[in-house]
């Protein structure tokens, strides 16, 4: 159930107008810090934070007392190590690059659970305190696609939206891709943007993003409907700038405008048309978090959509696939009992780990009927065909078949007969501008 | 049926698959593929985008009414840009 929502920037000041209290005040924020409500009762917004060993200020970005474990080569009131982005602290104890509470869990010998993974800028320096060093960059290899090393991690939730909403939720961290960058970059570290346009936009940013790095939550919005992706896209170039924490981007400008900026010279380097490449808010900061939000521009309806707060968690988003789909069940679920679903939720969810035949298959839009067999009968060519176009359907050319819509193809013509023991159809699901999305081909017994 | 090749590419590194269409043939998704190649058959009047494996065998095709719509398909599947297609 949704109960709150609230947005943070990267050392944890709630932001005000993303951050509401649905149904009650929670007890528990930014990194899972006590809120410390009795400083501002009468408000949502809060910035005081309680952990266990001292309290935290996120408007400093700095705690407010010494830290119990001397880190030195660093103030006692540095707040996570300056590295929001990677690091949590909700014990108030020593920053940590991993889940404290699963690491904790695992070894309770370990205040904070820095039982973080074996790093490569920083792996087990002892200190006086006897605990590891701050992870400065968690060694997660990213699952190569074909040898190039771009992976996809996607999360596309379709809804209806009959008033506005948002949400909030917690992903894993963009894992790294390791080399060697230089130290500051804005240009590689760049965006997914939110567009304007219909369904195509999505798929738009994804086809041109290729050479981005990318990471976050991606939201189309359409005349009737609103689609929202939700998840992380990473690709190779540069995703240890985006990961690391160490590479700080420098911003002359207000974060807001520099992302705009960014997201619409990707989008118009991704050779976008401009109608479709406006950013209405967009991107991603070092990972740390994504926004997005617009207007359906034929309904009004807004739909603001959240920041992802990552969590450092290496290894989760390459490794665990359930763990995505579970993430990807509580959207649906907390989609739904915030009551701000209209009346369907247009697919599931479609949940991919790995490699981009997974992510294919995971992505397909469900249009083109499956045939896990992969044959279908020479008799039940026709009934499917009729069924898969429904009534009004033509033949646009010699065995090309297209239903009223447009967005339905069938195709068995002499291309598909030429090989003899190789008949086929093919059961194509198209875009509305024509282009193949589907393409499933059925051999006919 | 005679077939004329109208264009080429092979797809290296620069050219991963950005998954924006599904292929499924037999029941399963479609390997990697190593070429695309655009065609056009005696007495058919559109143009196929025909996707090769490594042994350059056909996996699979898509049907397109202009050269150029293959092109836009090539480009949205795999980046492939304008300039990378030897003609043939």
């Amino acid at each position: 159930m949704l109960i709150s929502v609230y947005e943070y920037d990267a050392y944890g000041i709630a932001r005000v107008t993303r951050t509401a209290d649905l149904k009650e005040p929670y007890r528990y924020g930014f990194q899972g810090m006590l809120r410390m409500s009795e400083v501002a009762p009468s408000t949502t917004i809060i910035n005081d934070y309680a952990t266990l060993f001292r309290t935290y200020d996120a408007r400093t970005g700095r705690w407010t007392s010494h830290d119990p474990i001397l880190q030195p080569w660093e103030s006692t009131y540095a707040g996570l190590a300056g590295n929001p982005a990677m690091l949590t602290d909700w014990l108030g104890l020593t920053p940590g690059g991993g889940d404290q509470r699963a690491a904790s869990n695992s070894d309770a010998s370990k205040p904070g659970g820095n039982s973080a993974p074996p790093t490569l800028l920083s792996s087990t320096t002892q200190t006086g305190g006897g605990h590891q060093a701050v992870p400065l960059v968690p060694m997660v290899p990213m699952t190569p696609i074909e040898g190039i090393g771009h992976s996809y991690v996607i999360l596309n939730i379709n809804v209806v939206a009959d008033r506005p909403f948002s949400l909030t939720y917690k992903l894993p961290s963009l894992p790294n891709c390791l080399g060697d960058k230089p130290e500051r970059s804005q240009s590689d570290a760049t965006s997914v943007a939110l567009v304007k346009g219909g369904t195509d936009a999505l798929a738009n940013v994804i086809a041109g993003t290729a050479k981005v790095v990318a990471g976050g939550l991606i939201m189309t919005a359409s005349a009737a409907t609103a689609e929202i992706g939700v998840g992380v896209l990473v690709f190779a170039v540069g995703a240890d700038l985006a990961a690391s924490g160490v590479n700080q981007i420098i911003y002359d400008a207000p974060q807001e405008t520099v992302l705009k900026q960014v997201a619409r010279g990707t989008l118009e380097t991704a050779g976008v048309p401009k109608e479709y490449a406006e950013p209405i808010a967009s991107g991603i900061e070092m990972g740390v978090q994504t926004v997005a939000g617009g207007v359906a521009p034929a309904t009004g309806r807004s739909l603001t959509v959240t920041s992802i707060e990552t969590v450092s968690t290496p290894g989760v988003v390459f490794s665990a696939a359930d763990d995505v789909a579970t993430r990807a069940a509580t959207v649906l679920d907390d989609v739904a009992e915030a009551g701000v679903v209209g009346p369907t939720l247009v697919d599931e969810a479609a949940v991919v780990v790995g490699p981009v035949q997974e992510v294919a298959k995971a992505t397909r839009r469900g249009r083109a009927p499956e045939f896990p067999s992969g044959t279908i009968s020479e008799d039940a060519v026709l009934n499917t065909t009729i069924e898969y176009l429904g009534e009004g359907y033509r033949e646009v050319s010699p065995g090309r078949y297209v239903s009223v819509d447009g967005l339905r193809q069938v195709r068995y013509g002499r291309h598909e007969v030429r090989v003899p023991g190789n008949h086929h159809v093919h059961f194509e699901a198209l875009d509305e501008l024509g282009r193949v999305v589907e393409n499933a081909v059925v051999r006919i017994e | 049926m005679n077939t004329d090749v109208k264009a080429i590419v092979h797809l290296g590194s620069s050219h991963p698959s950005t998954g924006y269409t599904v292929h499924v043939v037999d029941g399963s998704p479609i390997g990697a593929v190593h070429t695309l190649q655009i065609v056009q058959y005696e007495g058919d009047e559109g143009f196929y985008l025909l996707y090769l494996d490594a042994n350059d065998v056909e996996i699979t095709d898509t049907y397109h009414s202009t050269l150029e719509a293959a092109k836009e398909q090539a480009r949205l599947e795999f980046g492939v840009e304008r300039n990378a297609w030897r003609t043939c």
